[in-house]
């Protein structure tokens, strides 16, 4: 049996996507130069709420890291409400991750987003105040402007703005947080943490040669404070 | 024996009110010469248009060496908005084997074409999605709002199936390494008979994905007018065959017969040179949409005791619907798609509970004008 989806219009099925010729090397090193000759060093973020009209709380988040690196998210938070089925004591949070432009990540890498953010904001959201509620958080990745389909770094570079994004979204549809969490990065590894860099919610590595772990930890806490406290910035 | 029961009015406040009664809501807004968005009965929302830095073809693209994207757009309507990607695939056509030999065949399907104006126009596969808090598949509102973009695209004949014709160029690598790719309008006469050994066709397929953000009213021409911006910035590849693919021919012998097949190989776009889709742009044409309602006597604010006895309802035009409280409680709709000469392309006229009378579709037919002209200096 043939599976079509006749839900959406999808277009000639013998139609090949368009596939673009290699740029030839001499061209890519010439676009790293010019990437190192603007290199401001400073790296920045745009902090925007409540976009999204009809979510309970929304952010958008622009984070420029002084390079070419630009990564635009938004999250919008639905909640929290009505479960159907039986009791349940705790809210259960659910996050969706979804690319709106570019369609880099596959739907593996994109499941693996889901369960790591779930379970950070499992940790940080106050989840027994919120009985019988579903909280459904969803994240909109608008750009990432270094995305390359066939590296690995892609995922490690957006998660820590998707989780200042999720922080911001749940502070701005009023939902009880025991912590403002924020997470910092380095090489290919992403530390969460809460509570002035005391406690960690989550540790993303995709480096399989980290020798010293408390070292990798030390260097991700000097970022996640930095970023914690331009969130703290922005809202006071 | 029998108790009085006081009956307490319950008082609601304005939000409230909208939540649980939107219909008594609008027309209390309606009786103060208002609507619930606090804009005027033929006053539009404010759109802004611009190409959102999405497309590898922006002026500001950071990425075009990995980006896909080849036209985009980014509308914003009061709080709704909506952004556009239009990606590109490459298909071949099928051509009769024999295309040039048979001359009975040419002037039957010239003949059949003429008849069918259809099959000039080109259209493109919309996939839209409005952002609402969920996760499953496509919505009703979605699947028609996708059906009617395709079809209306499809009739306005805006993009002719010429604009999506790929002229294939050829990469050569020469001895020394270096490669040049050239394109057959590019050629030195003594070149051309590169490409006429190879009578093959493709053309270009165009896909849009279209994502709704704080939806609050009805979609269709917001996507519409934003699938329109996003077709202006579209830039379609140069794309190109490798020399040694462009001629290549391999024997085979399948039950004793003997025959030729060409090998398939991929055609590939060129990563620096493009050229912008040619659209038809007498055609192009903006969306907007109307309401028509009639005001209640009964759920008048009493402005004075005299004029209580003046019950014959009268309905009122509003433009551009927004609001749960207008979406829901106007069923008589009007959904108009012109450019500023009052050309038409589409025209969606759902007669609900309100009558809709001559007068009325004439003023619609004016503002949508006034609309289109206001979008098509935005774009």
């Amino acid at each position: 049996m043939s599976v079509q989806d006749r839900r959406r219009i999808l277009g000639p099925a013998e139609a090949k996507p368009l596939q673009f010729a290699a740029i030839t090397p001499v061209r890519t090193v010439e676009n790293r130069d010019d990437g190192n000759g603007n290199k401001s060093g400073k790296e920045s973020v745009f902090i925007s709420t409540d976009l999204v009209t009809n979510a309970n709380g929304s952010s958008y988040l622009e984070y420029m890291d002084g390079t070419s690196d630009q990564v635009l998210v938004m999250s919008s938070v639905f909640g929290p409400r009505p479960l159907r089925g039986s009791f349940q004591s705790k809210a259960s949070v659910s996050i969706q991750f979804k690319e709106v432009t570019l369609e880099h990540l596959n739907t593996g890498e994109i499941k693996e987003i889901c369960t790591f953010l779930t379970n950070v904001f499992n940790a940080v959201i106050n989840v027994e105040k919120y009985p019988k509620s579903g909280i459904d958080i969803f994240i909109d990745l608008i750009q990432h402007s270094n995305s390359n389909p066939t590296e690995e770094a892609n995922i490690v570079n957006i998660l820590p703005t998707c989780i200042n994004s999720i922080t911001m979204a749940l502070v701005d549809a009023g939902i009880e947080i025991i912590d403002l969490v924020s997470a910092g990065s380095k090489d290919n590894s992403v530390v969460a943490f809460i509570r002035n860099g005391h406690e960690i919610v989550g540790i993303w590595s995709d480096d399989d040669n980290v020798t010293d772990i408390s070292k990798l930890i030390e260097e991700c806490k000097a970022k996640y404070l930095v970023n914690k406290q331009t969130l703290v910035q922005y809202l006071k | 024996m029998t108790e009085s029961i006081d009956i307490h009015p319950i008082v609601f406040p304005p939000e409230v009110l909208a939540r649980i009664s939107p219909d008594i809501s609008l027309q209390r807004h309606l009786s103060l010469e208002t609507r619930p968005c606090s804009r005027g009965f033929e006053e539009f929302r404010d759109v802004a248009i611009n190409d959102g830095n999405i497309s590898r073809y922006s002026t500001n693209c950071q990425n075009a060496t990995t980006n896909n994207i080849i036209g985009s757009s980014l509308l914003r309507s009061g709080k709704t908005f909506v952004i556009t990607s239009i990606t590109g695939g490459i298909i071949e056509e099928t051509l009769p084997a024999n295309n040039t030999e048979d001359v009975g065949e040419e002037e039957l399907m010239k003949l059949s074409e003429d008849t069918d104006r259809l099959c000039e126009n080109s259209t493109i596969y919309p996939v839209v999605e409005v952002q609402r808090g969920r996760v499953g598949g496509p919505t009703d509102e979605e699947m028609i709002t996708s059906e009617k973009l395709y079809k209306t695209l499809l009739h306005s004949g805006i993009l002719k199936k010429t604009a999506l014709a790929v002229s294939c160029g050829i990469r050569r690598t020469e001895e020394d390494g270096s490669v040049t790719t050239i394109y057959s309008d590019e050629l030195l006469d003594e070149e051309k008979k590169i490409n006429e050994a190879n009578n093959r066709k493709w053309s270009y397929v165009l896909y849009a994905k279209i994502q709704v953000f704080s939806r609050n009213g009805p979609i269709y021409d917001l996507c519409w007018n934003s699938l329109i911006s996003a077709l202006k910035t579209v830039q379609l590849p140069r794309a190109f065959l490798d020399e040694r693919a462009a001629d290549l021919k391999i024997a085979i012998r399948t039950r004793g017969r003997s025959m030729t097949i060409r090998e398939t190989y991929d055609i590939l776009c060129d990563p620096h040179k493009s050229l912008p889709l040619k659209l038809n742009e007498g055609e192009l044409c903006y969306g907007s949409n109307y309401g028509i309602i009639d005001i209640e006597p009964l759920a008048q604010l009493a402005k004075n005791d005299d004029e209580m006895d003046v019950d014959k309802p009268t309905s009122v035009l509003l433009a551009d619907i927004e609001t749960e409280a207008e979406e829901s409680s106007i069923l008589s709709t009007l959904s108009l798609t012109t450019n500023k000469n009052g050309q038409f392309k589409a025209a969606t006229i759902i007669g609900g509970d309100s009558k809709i009378t001559p007068e009325m579709i004439k003023r619609c037919i004016f503002l949508s004008k006034q609309r289109s002209k206001d979008i098509e200096s935005k774009v």
